[in-house]
């Protein structure tokens, strides 16, 4: 074993020397200064569209969250006559409430940008900028600077509140979110977007929306009650894998796809094609 | 020549190196973990890769790194976290270096508004 340390350290002091001796010929070389005029231009645009951003209302507290709701509108609500409505269009395309994309009557995603695409197998809505499907009234989106996909928020208050999905199966909340998608709105470490399914916010029917008890409601950013406290179970940590079990546990027999986030052990075992079974 | 200067990255990350499946837990977050990089589709794979091969260079220890070499790591969990950990080390040990790894954090958030919302 020491003697293949010492092999990997004069490998290693022998890389350094080269990289050391390589660096200055690079600057000589014009593609080379070229490519770092690029870099150089990115760099610049990159912070003015950091500083444009703002983060807005936030809850003074940062154990209790500032939480909004978005959705996924469906064709079917918006177009009576089957087509690709202008009013479907306006929903998906307008900032705020919407995911960026709806559902068409074919089952397909429609994006925002016009491209349709089909959603992964078992999804019943749309995916987020994290990859995997949505899950409605567990998925949120959260200011990736503070936070990884797959991350967990623990919401203790929403512990075994019974919600109802429009396919008419219930479940019992299991008091997680599951960091899955951004917001170009949505900054701040205390920041979160709950996403509520194919279900406007302005539906009664949406315990997190307008009309949903108060104990349960996300839709007002500016409410700071204690409900919304809550805490964050990195992913990865030994707490996470019982809390994604957990969540599996609870959407079990919805028919809602709960794809939390993919674990390397599950790309080598099962191709990629893992997540909470 | 690729792999081996890829090992050589990943040799030179010998002693930095933490086990597989921790990828770094805590903000701030610079780069991409492994896991969030498989979750993204092609284009914000092929997006990110290219700008991150762009920037990552300025990092003098990943100075060598060139875009194919991230591409090899991105099928490899351990190479990818061994990239990770020496650009964090790079970032918090060397405050010149607060520019570019802003800039690298930024590519992440990037590739995320990719399929983000309007």
């Amino acid at each position: 074993m020491l003697f293949l340390s010492a092999i990997l350290i004069a490998a290693t002091g022998a890389f350094l020397s080269e990289t050391s001796e390589a660096r200055p010929r690079k600057s000589t070389s014009s593609s080379w200064k070229k490519s770092r005029s690029v870099a150089g231009k990115k760099t610049a645009a990159r912070k003015k569209r950091a500083k444009k951003r703002s983060d807005g209302f936030l809850c003074s507290d940062r154990s209790i969250a500032t939480t909004s709701v978005y959705y996924t509108p469906a064709q079917s609500e918006y177009c009576p006559k089957g087509d690709l409505c202008p009013e479907f269009k306006r929903i998906v395309s307008a900032p705020g409430y919407g995911t960026g994309s709806g559902r068409l009557n074919n089952g397909q995603i429609y994006r925002y940008t016009g491209r349709t695409e089909r959603p992964p197998k078992n999804c019943e809505t749309t995916t987020g900028a994290g990859g995997p499907c949505l899950i409605p009234y567990v998925s949120v989106a959260a200011d990736m600077r503070y936070y990884r996909t797959g991350d967990i928020i623990d919401m203790p208050s929403l512990r075994g509140k019974k919600i109802t999905l429009p396919n008419g199966k219930s479940f019992e909340h299991p008091g997680y979110f599951v960091v899955a998608d951004v917001g170009s709105a949505i900054r701040g470490v205390n920041r979160f977007d709950t996403y509520s399914g194919l279900v406007g916010p302005k539906n009664p029917q949406n315990p997190f929306g307008h009309s949903g008890p108060e104990d349960m409601r996300m839709v007002d950013k500016s409410d700071c009650d204690s409900h919304k406290k809550f805490s964050v179970i990195r992913r990865g940590s030994d707490r996470w894998e019982q809390a994604k079990a957990d969540i599996g546990e609870a959407m079990n027999g919805t028919s809602s796809q709960v794809n939390l986030a993919k674990n390397r052990d599950d790309d080598q075992t099962a191709n990629g094609s893992g997540g909470v079974q | 020549m690729r792999i081996f200067s890829l090992m050589m990255v990943v040799l030179l990350g010998f002693g930095v190196a933490r086990p597989a499946g921790a990828a770094q837990r805590e903000p701030p977050f610079r780069m991409a973990s492994y896991d969030e990089f498989s979750d993204w589709d092609e284009e914000q794979k092929k997006f990110y890769l290219k700008e991150l091969s762009e920037q990552i260079v300025e990092i003098p220890s990943l100075n060598l790194l060139k875009q194919a070499n991230l591409e090899e790591a991105s099928v490899w969990a351990e190479g990818w976290d061994v990239i990770e950990s020496k650009l964090n080390r790079a970032c918090d040990d060397n405050k010149d270096l607060t520019d570019i790894c802003d800039d690298i954090a930024e590519i992440r958030q990037e590739t995320f508004a990719l399929r983000g919302r309007p």
